[in-house]
């Protein structure tokens, strides 16, 4: 073989090679998808961090002092820096600061609410109706948008400059107006310091890592978790892996609402699908999909979010012993108390806030209404209270340990008849835990009596439950129901230990305000059921009543079966009866307009659950 | 001669080269995106009647099939002036709560069930059902039963669309129960309506709506709205049932947006009721119809492409 024809044929050879090799890399469906998976990678982060890094950027402070001392002047509408406007937008803004019809959205009950001059530019011809239009043909006229953060209102105004006249005035409830040059740079110094961004990118950010070509245009429309709230996202692009960093900007609230990282594409760019839908598939993937596990002094949690049964701990161990298999909180049960129980209409169903009402009927005329609240994943889920952020470590506040915990909530709270509760299990250095619920309110008003069902199943093996009766311990043959005492006269009212060794095992602690919370005790009752995988050991369904206060809901699962050596659930049920009087509330929560115009929301939460102390740790 | 070989053979590679390159180009979106073979469309003048029994009961105009809870539990029908009177029977609230509803030739009444806020211990059970209230009797009662439907609490909902066939007298029907967050497992039925025959079981697309589109060619498609995205989806209706591959028409403009109701409103214009929907209850309690959107979706038989507007509230 010549020469020539070897080369001809390496060349063939090798050519073809390269060729067919690109041709399967681009026509193969999968390959392409890979290779432009790096582009459409989602990562979605959460805020981690106290809102008051943002209080102290000094753009911030300067917006919240000017607000401050615009309301103690008796003025609620932020006007424009000169800057921002040309001589005739200045006459415009002076006129409009002066016109009783413009400011007249700007006091609720005496108060005055926080307020925006957002931009005045010289109008243009569709904001105007025919009878401004025909008269800005000859004279010089201004639009002006005005922002009102607590009713989440523009207001938009014609002016006749030459005339110094108010042609027109519009009000758009829930619509949101592009917002002025002074919130574009605290929403920039809001992302540019928030702490999650520069983890993200890996390096402090400055403004010229901004990709904003029209600031106004490209930062609207991204909601907030709050739709009332005015957000904007300011963006990192990093072009050469095609992607960009989002961060979400709540300025009602003066925060990094969230942050994404995504392509460029309609379905990952926060500004279209907004924070609410960040946290959902963020929830979703993170902690209803997987498991999660925590090691932290000595405690190995595992933990993850339920369909209905909220945040769950299964198989717990400290120091290496097993302590729990399972604990959650499956079920809150509201009922509200009302006198008129002869007038009750029983015939047509009724919903408060989407939930069906039950209505029970008592004695001397009253009646109770409510519904049961199941709390868990936002997607894929009967729940109706959802989760929020995800579970979060924070140390106790009094020390000596840590707590894992996890926000649900109504998407409007603390509006009435929504509501907020928190799981929490607490896990102190000693070896104790303590499962607890929080009620933040706000419920449909006074007299209401909230029920959390806490499930609790230990992991001591065989094992066995006493109650300390007359001074001495009682052992139970059959699965039972305890009042649980309402006094500390005795602090360890049960226990449950390992059948086969009774120093194995937990005193349990009920809640009389001793924990610090200001709580004011458990008031629960106490279910002692022999475990069965039905009864709860995966997502239950509502539970019972809620509102018949003689049944908690576990009853069924109460039938005279023997607990002796065997394995134990525990269903504790504190009862909270909530207050709205001023100065004593609990359970409540309530919003009212600050010295900065603004709407700020009061908590008075309720704190309840049994501590459970090792054995072996008291003696 | 010999001495040109290697340049030959170079020729030869650049060309296959140019080639695949071109290929790369041209033919590629094709062969990966379905296209749309829509020719343009009209509103079409459907078989369906008016349930008989509405004339015992004196109503002789039109009436408007209301599902929203807000008068009666279950349905209700709408008539007299601006739709203010009802009628309701308190025996079709015996099955709890219904998403949708197709009519046929006859005038019977087809409802898919669909779990509200507050869980029974009924409310999966009666999720696998397709409910009829006959056009003569006015009775509501199970039509048929879908046994491999199963809703759960991980996924309350179970059939979750309809539509009726007047050509081949048969229906279309979803069921989204299989689908969980990470896998797509819905399927549309094709179900003949005399004789109840499961015709047909197309699986993996979740649809939330379902409706029937005949183009000027007098071609048929089922047009799909997902319950996993903020599509429209369409596929060809043959004599046998439907062809599996199924072609994206558009994309609403808001990604959280999922098509609820499909209407053909005239020539070439497709009206879109959008939802937020999660699998889960809470949007369901979207009572005052807060979180719909609606949209006009105008098509271009020349440029094969819709044009999407939204409808202001």
């Amino acid at each position: 073989m010549s020469k020539e024809v070897k080369l001809s044929i390496t060349i063939l050879f090798v050519g073809m090679l390269v060729v067919g090799t690109y041709a399967y890399k681009k026509h193969n469906p999968n390959y392409i998808k890979k290779s432009h998976t790096s582009a459409n990678i989602e990562k979605i982060i959460l805020p981690q961090y106290d809102n008051s890094v943002y209080a102290n950027i000094p753009e911030v402070q300067e917006y919240i002092h000017d607000i401050k001392k615009l309301i103690a002047n008796g003025k609620a509408v932020l006007p424009l820096d000169s800057n921002e406007l040309d001589d005739k937008a200045q006459i415009a803004q002076n006129i409009l600061l002066k016109n009783q019809e413009f400011l007249k959205d700007t006091k609720q009950d005496g108060k005055l609410l926080h307020n925006d001059m957002m931009r005045i530019l010289p109008a243009i011809i569709s904001a105007m109706d025919a009878k401004s239009a025909k008269i800005c043909q000859t004279h010089s006229c201004y639009q002006a948008e005005k922002y009102n953060f607590v009713t989440n209102t523009t207001t938009r105004a014609i002016v006749d400059v030459d005339d110094k006249k108010v042609l027109q005035i519009d009000r758009y409830s829930n619509k949101q107006p592009d917002i002025s040059l002074r919130l574009t740079h605290i929403a920039q110094a809001i992302a540019l310091n928030a702490p999650e961004v520069k983890k993200e990118l890996g390096f402090k950010p400055s403004r010229k890592d901004i990709t904003m070509a029209n600031v106004r245009g490209s930062m609207k429309e991204s909601p907030c978790e709050d739709t009332t709230h005015l957000c904007v996202a300011p963006t990192f692009a990093q072009h050469s892996k095609e992607q960009a960093l989002w961060a979400v900007v709540d300025l009602t609230q003066m925060r990094l609402a969230a942050a994404k990282w995504a392509g460029l594409g309609k379905t990952t760019t926060p500004a279209c699908i907004g924070e609410r839908s960040l946290q959902n598939r963020y929830i979703m993937k993170h902690y209803c999909q997987t498991n999660n596990v925590i090691d932290k002094n000595g405690w190995h949690i595992v933990y993850r979010l339920t369909g209905s049964d909220g945040l769950e701990i299964i198989d717990v161990s400290f120091k290496g012993k097993k302590v729990i298999k399972s604990a959650k909180i499956v079920d809150w049960h509201v009922a509200y108390k009302q006198k008129g129980a002869d007038q009750l209409d029983e015939t047509t169903t009724t919903y408060i806030e989407g939930r069906k009402v039950e209505f029970i009927k008592g004695n001397n005329n009253e009646f109770f209404f409510g519904y049961n609240d199941a709390m868990g994943c936002p997607l894929f889920s009967t729940s109706v209270v959802l989760a929020f952020n995800g579970p979060q470590v924070k140390p106790l506040p009094r020390g000596g340990g840590f707590m894992l915990t996890q926000d649900f909530r109504n998407p409007k709270w603390p509006m009435a008849c929504n509501y907020r509760y928190e799981n929490r299990f607490e896990f102190y250095d000693d070896g104790s835990f303590r499962v607890v619920g929080v009620n933040k309110g706000r419920g449909c008003g006074d007299n209401a009596i909230y029920r959390p069902v806490m499930r609790i199943d230990l992991d001591l093996g065989k094992e066995d439950f006493y109650s300390y009766e007359g001074g001495s311990w009682d052992k139970w043959s059959k699965e039972g129901i305890d009042i649980v005492p309402r006094d500390a006269k005795v602090k360890y009212p049960y226990k449950i230990v390992q059948a086969q060794n009774d120093k194995n095992g937990y005193f349990i602690e009920p809640n009389h305000g001793q924990f610090g919370d200001n709580s004011r005790g458990d008031n629960a009752t106490l279910f002692v059921t022999k475990f069965h995988t039905q009864e709860g050991a995966k997502d239950l369904l509502t539970l019972g009543s809620c509102c018949k206060l003689n049944e908690d809901g576990v009853e069924p699962y109460v039938n005279n079966e023997s607990i002796v050596d065997t394995n134990i659930v525990l269903w504790y049920v504190p009862r909270i009866k909530n207050d709205t009087r001023k100065g004593h509330e609990y359970c409540w929560a309530d919003t009212r307009i600050g010295d900065d115009g603004n709407l700020h929301i009061d908590v008075w939460p309720c704190t309840v659950g049994p501590k459970f102390v090792p054995i072996k740790k008291e003696r | 001669m010999k001495k040109l070989l290697p340049i030959i053979s170079l020729l030869v590679v650049i060309v296959a080269g140019i080639y695949v390159w071109n290929l790369d180009k041209e033919e590629l979106p094709q062969q990966s995106k379905p296209s749309i073979n829509l020719a343009s469309f009209q509103k079409t003048k459907s078989c369906v009647k008016p349930p008989r029994f509405l004339k015992r009961y004196g109503v002789r105009t039109a009436v408007m099939i209301d599902l929203s809870q807000r008068n009666a539990k279950g349905v209700s029908l709408l008539f007299g002036k601006n739709f203010r009177k009802y009628l309701h029977s308190k025996e079709w609230e015996r099955y709890d709560y219904f998403g949708t509803y197709t009519l046929d030739r006859d005038g019977n009444l087809y409802l898919v069930p669909m779990p509200f806020v507050s869980i029974e211990k009924h409310t999966f059970e009666y999720q696998k059902n397709l409910y009829k209230i006959d056009t003569n009797s006015g009775k509501l009662d199970v039509f048929m039963s879908f046994e491999d439907v199963n809703a759960t609490e991980a996924n309350p909902y179970g059939l979750s669309a309809i539509a009726y066939d007047c050509k081949y007298d048969r229906f279309y029907i979803s069921a989204i129960d299989e689908s969980t967050y990470n896998e797509t497992k819905g399927v549309i039925y094709v179900v003949d309506r005399k004789s109840k025959k499961i015709l047909q079981k197309l699986e993996g697309f979740d649809a939330l709506s379902l409706s029937i589109l005949e183009d000027d060619k007098k071609h048929r498609y089922l047009l799909a709205g997902s319950a996993k995205d903020d599509a429209l989806y369409s596929y060809d209706i043959i004599s046998d049932g439907l062809n599996t591959k199924k072609v994206k028409l558009l994309e609403v403009p808001t990604a959280t947006q999922h098509i609820r109701k499909i209407r053909i409103k005239s020539k070439d214009m497709i009206e879109l009721e959008t939802i937020e929907f999660s699998y889960s209850l809470v949007a369901s309690s979207d009572e005052h119809g807060k979180y719909r959107e609606h949209y006009k979706a105008l098509y271009n038989p020349k440029t094969k492409e819709f044009h999407i507007e939204k409808i202001q509230n």
